[in-house]
């Protein structure tokens, strides 16, 4: 794994991790009007981040379509 | 039903051998406050919660399995290069001989996993407490275990998943108050 694609990795990780952390404070906040906001920023900005990802490296999971002379360039995550 | 995604939900580095942390990571692993256990838990617990509580344990449960494929990245990179010789001085010896260099559901002591280990009573508010719970004793075997690890690496995941602990311990009780909130709610029919 290149350090520009490990770079990008991790902004991934932090993208998703925070509509992890806005999904779970929603679902006990369902009234709080920011955090909803909040949450679809996050959410945007995660799959901005994901299809770039996605286009340089190759899908991440299957319901990305891959073309058929293109070879997955994601190892997995234990033998990173 | 759940879609694999190729990445790690926090970043876990290894650059050392080393058995004897990954005997003790197997406590998290296949454990009775484990990430296996708090997963199976939650997900099982779904069906039979009221339904403004169903989101929370979903999306709980399936965080609890991304922890799971970090304490398992861990011990399997701890693990994969050592020799026979190592696995037997960190007290793997018996692990080598049954798995080899596989992983398996056993805890610390090699105590194989058991669905004993969780409940599903029923009850939201006894299930949820159990919940909670979990939640703490699993962040208290974190605390332990970086107490008893000197890898600045492993410590950093191991504070992370600390910290999520925390986090589903706040929630699972902010959900209890939301039941509670509904039981003295006066309606009139």
């Amino acid at each position: 794994m290149s350090e520009e694609q490990r770079k990008l990795m991790h902004e991934l990780q932090i993208a998703d991790f925070n509509v992890i952390e806005w999904d779970l404070y929603m679902h006990t906040h369902p009234d709080d009007l920011e955090g909803c906001q909040k949450l679809y920023e996050k959410t945007t900005y995660a799959k901005k981040i994901r299809k770039h990802y996605e286009a340089l490296y190759g899908p991440l999971t299957n319901l990305t379509p891959r073309p058929c002379d293109q070879a997955s360039c994601t190892p997995w995550p234990w033998q990173v | 039903m759940w879609i694999y995604d190729k990445k790690l939900q926090y970043p876990v580095v290894v650059r050392d051998t080393n058995p004897r942390l990954a005997k003790y990571l197997m406590e998290q692993y296949g454990g009775a406050d484990g990430e296996l256990a708090a997963a199976l838990r939650y997900q099982n617990q779904r069906y039979t919660i009221p339904d403004k509580i169903i989101g929370l344990l979903t999306d709980i449960s399936t965080e609890e399995f991304a922890h799971l494929e970090m304490i398992a990245t861990m011990i399997y990179k701890l693990t994969k290069d050592a020799t026979p010789e190592q696995m037997k001085e960190a007290g793997l010896g018996e692990h080598f001989v049954s798995h080899g260099h596989a992983l398996f559901y056993n805890n610390a002591a090699g105590v194989p996993f058991t669905a004993a280990y969780i409940q599903a009573k029923g009850d939201p508010i006894a299930d949820l407490y159990e919940d909670i719970a979990a939640e703490e004793k699993a962040r208290a075997t974190y605390q332990w275990l970086i107490d008893i690890s000197d890898d600045p690496y492993i410590n950093d995941s191991l504070r992370f998943l600390r910290e999520r602990e925390n986090v589903h311990s706040m929630r699972f009780r902010e959900a209890v108050e939301m039941l509670k909130e509904d039981q003295v709610k006066k309606t009139i029919f």
